[in-house]
C-alpha cells in the first residue's frame, strides 16, 4: 500500500462517528490558540528575528513559553 | 448561519486530502467530497435550506442533514476571533487597535537588539541581501565601545520586561568575537546590577567555527543559527568565498563538530533555496543525512540591491513548484519520522497550542517597538533588514531615539492591521503581515506585503497543515521541538 492509499485508508476510518456513520467535516484539532488579552504584555516570547529565519520574519511558528 | 461566518475558512486540496482551516484558531478539519460543497456553498454566504437543498441534490438528503449538524462545529471556531471586534478586519468597531500593541514608537520598550559586530564578510554569497557584508557601505567592525553602549541602550529602553535578548549578527560575527566575548560580559554584569537576565544567539557561516570558536559558542548562545544550504553543488554555487573558492567541506565540518557537541541545546541549521534548487527538500534530506535535527530552509528574498545575472532569483513562475516541493518536504519528514527520526523543519512548526497569543499575531515581528537592529557605528534601525537605509536610521545608541514621526517610526507603527490585505487573508495569524523590508522592496510600500513572499507562505502554511494532518491520522504526537524560548532556557 502506498503512502497515498494508506493516506485515504487512515482518511475514511477517522470520518466515521462512534456509532459507524460517516461523518464530512472531521475535526483534526479545535481552536487553541491564547485569546488571553493579559498576555498583551507578557513578553515572554521572543522577537521573531532572534529566531532560525534572518531574511524573512514569521511569528506563527514561535513557540510560547507560558 | 449568518453572511461572512465561514469566509474565513480556507479550503485546500492537500496531497490527496482535502482539509479546511480557521485562521481565528487554528482550527483543523478533514473534509470528503460533501463536506467540501457544503463548505463551499457556506463561504459564499448561502443560508441553510439552500445550502441543504443543493446538498442533498449532489449527495442525499441525509448527507446534507450531517453536513449541516457538522458545519456548526467549524461555525463555533470560526466565530471566536476577538480580533475582528478589534479592527483586525475593518478598523471599527470594538477595542482600538492600540490595545493590542504594547509600545508607543515613540517610546518603545525594547526586548532585543541585533548588533551588527560586523559589517563584513569572509563570504561572497550571491543572494546577500546585506551587500555581501557591508550593508552598501564601507566594511567595518563593532568596537566594544559601541557594544556596550548598545547594552545600556537596551536596559534604559526595556521597562520591566525581565529578559533581555542580543543577537550577533553580520556580515560575519565571528570576524569580532573578541567583541562578542566583550559585550556578552557585559551585558551579564550589568543586567545582574538591573535584575535582568540576557538571552544571546548569534548567525553564522561557519567558514571559521573553529574548536575553541565552537566551545565558547556551545557555553554562551541560548541560539546557534549556522548557515549551510544543504548539498555540496548547491552551497558552493551560491556560497562560496572570495574568488569562488568552495566552501561547503569546510563549514560541514565546522557546523557537525559544533553540533555534535551541543547534545539537546538549540541550533539550527539554516539554509537558503533559490531558482537553482526548486528540489529543495533533497537538500532537507541531505542536511537530515548528515545527522542534523533543527533544520530551516527558506526561498531567496532578493531585495533590490541584490545582482541577479545568474538567474537565482525567485519568480512567480515558481509558485506553483515551490508549492509540490514543500508537499514532498512533508511527505519526506512524515516518512522520516515513521522510521522513527524526528527532524524538525522550522516553518512547519504549527502547533496551535504551544504557539504565540493573539496579541503577539497581530503585533508581528516587532521591529522598531520591540527589536531593533544597530550597525558598527552605533546607528540605529527598525531591524537588520534596514540596516544601511539611510532614511530608516532611528538614531543611534549615544545619541538615542530620534523621533518616531519619521521612516522608522512608520515602521514600528505598523501591525496587520495596518496591511489591508492581510486584514482578511486566511493566513494572516501565521505571518501576521510578514516582513516589512521583504514588502517595502517588493512594493515599494511599508503596508503592501511582498506577493511572491506571501505566495511562498501560503505554499509552506499549506503544506505544514497536510504534515500535521497526516500525523494526526497516524496517532503520532505533536513535535516537540520548537524554536529557543529566552525565558525557558
Amino acid at each position: 500500500m502506498d503512502h497515498k492509499t494508506a493516506l485515504h485508508h487512515k482518511a475514511s476510518e477517522s470520518e466515521r462517528d462512534p456509532g459507524g456513520e460517516r461523518r464530512h467535516i472531521v475535526p483534526l484539532r479545535g481552536g487553541r490558540l491564547h485569546p488571553d488579552r493579559d498576555l498583551v504584555e507578557c513578553r515572554d516570547c521572543q522577537v521573531s528575528c532572534q529566531s532560525a529565519c534572518k531574511t524573512s520574519c514569521t511569528v506563527g511558528n514561535q513557540r510560547c513559553p507560558r | 448561519m449568518a453572511p461572512g461566518e465561514f469566509l474565513d475558512v480556507h479550503l485546500f486540496p492537500a496531497g490527496g486530502l482535502c482539509l479546511a482551516f480557521v485562521p481565528a484558531t487554528d482550527g483543523l478539519f478533514l473534509v470528503d467530497e460533501a463536506g467540501w460543497d457544503a463548505l463551499t456553498l457556506a463561504r459564499r454566504g448561502m443560508g441553510p435550506a439552500e445550502l441543504r437543498r443543493l446538498v442533498a441534490d449532489a449527495h442525499g438528503g441525509d448527507v446534507a442533514e450531517r453536513c449541516l449538524e457538522e458545519l456548526e462545529a467549524v461555525r463555533s471556531v470560526a466565530a471566536h476571533d476577538p480580533f475582528l471586534a478589534a479592527g483586525t478586519r475593518d478598523d471599527g468597531d470594538g477595542l482600538p487597535a492600540e490595545a493590542w500593541l504594547p509600545s508607543s514608537p515613540d517610546a518603545p520598550r525594547l526586548k532585543a537588539l541585533c548588533l551588527n559586530v560586523s559589517h563584513d564578510c569572509d563570504l561572497a554569497c550571491r543572494y546577500c541581501f546585506a551587500g555581501r557584508g557591508s550593508f552598501g557601505g564601507r566594511r567595518s567592525l563593532m568596537t566594544a565601545e559601541v557594544g556596550r553602549a548598545a547594552v545600556d541602550f537596551l536596559l534604559a529602553h526595556a521597562g520591566d520586561v525581565p529578559v533581555c535578548e542580543i543577537d550577533f549578527f553580520g556580515g560575519e560575527p565571528l570576524l569580532n568575537l573578541e567583541v562578542v566575548r566583550e559585550v556578552v560580559d557585559y551585558a551579564r554584569r550589568r543586567g545582574k546590577e538591573q535584575g535582568k537576565a540576557f538571552g544571546f544567539t548569534l548567525t553564522t557561516n561557519a567558514f571559521t567555527l573553529g574548536p575553541d570558536e565552537a566551545a565558547y559558542l556551545d557555553e554562551t548562545m541560548d541560539n546557534v543559527v549556522l548557515s549551510l544550504d544543504g548539498r555540496p553543488r548547491v552551497h558552493d554555487r551560491m556560497r562560496p568565498a572570495p574568488g569562488g573558492r568552495p566552501t561547503h567541506a569546510r563549514v560541514l565540518e565546522n557546523v557537525k563538530r559544533f553540533v555534535a557537541g551541543r547534545g539537546d541545546r538549540d541550533y539550527w541549521v539554516r539554509g537558503t533555496f533559490t531558482a537553482h534548487n526548486l528540489d529543495f527538500s533533497a537538500d532537507v534530506a541531505y542536511l537530515a543525512g548528515e545527522g542534523f535535527r533543527n533544520i530551516s530552509l527558506e526561498p531567496a528574498v532578493g531585495g533590490a540591491g541584490v545582482a541577479a545575472a545568474d538567474g537565482w532569483r525567485l519568480t512567480a513562475e515558481h509558485v506553483d513548484e515551490v508549492r509540490a516541493e514543500y508537499f514532498r518536504l512533508a511527505d519526506l519528514l512524515f516518512d522520516l519520522e515513521e522510521r522513527g527520526r524526528r527532524v524538525v523543519f522550522f516553518h512547519f512548526i504549527t502547533e496551535a497550542d504551544e504557539g504565540p497569543c493573539y496579541a503577539k499575531r497581530v503585533r508581528g515581528c516587532g521591529a522598531g517597538r520591540e527589536y531593533m537592529a544597530v550597525t558598527p557605528d552605533g546607528d540605529l534601525y527598525p531591524c537588520h533588514q534596514f540596516a544601511g537605509a539611510a532614511e530608516y536610521r532611528a538614531g543611534s545608541v549615544f545619541e538615542g531615539l530620534s523621533g518616531g514621526h519619521g521612516p522608522a517610526g512608520r515602521v514600528a507603527r505598523l501591525w496587520l492591521g495596518a496591511k489591508p490585505s492581510c486584514r482578511s487573508c486566511w493566513a494572516r495569524y501565521r505571518c501576521s503581515g510578514g516582513c516589512h523590508a521583504n514588502g517595502l522592496a517588493a512594493t515599494g510600500s511599508l503596508t503592501d506585503p511582498d506577493p511572491l513572499g506571501c505566495a511562498f507562505m501560503k505554499a509552506r502554511l499549506e503544506a505544514a497543515l497536510y504534515l500535521e494532518a497526516r500525523r494526526t491520522l497516524a496517532g503520532m504526537a505533536p513535535a516537540a521541538a520548537g524554536p529557543w524560548s529566552p525565558s525557558a532556557a
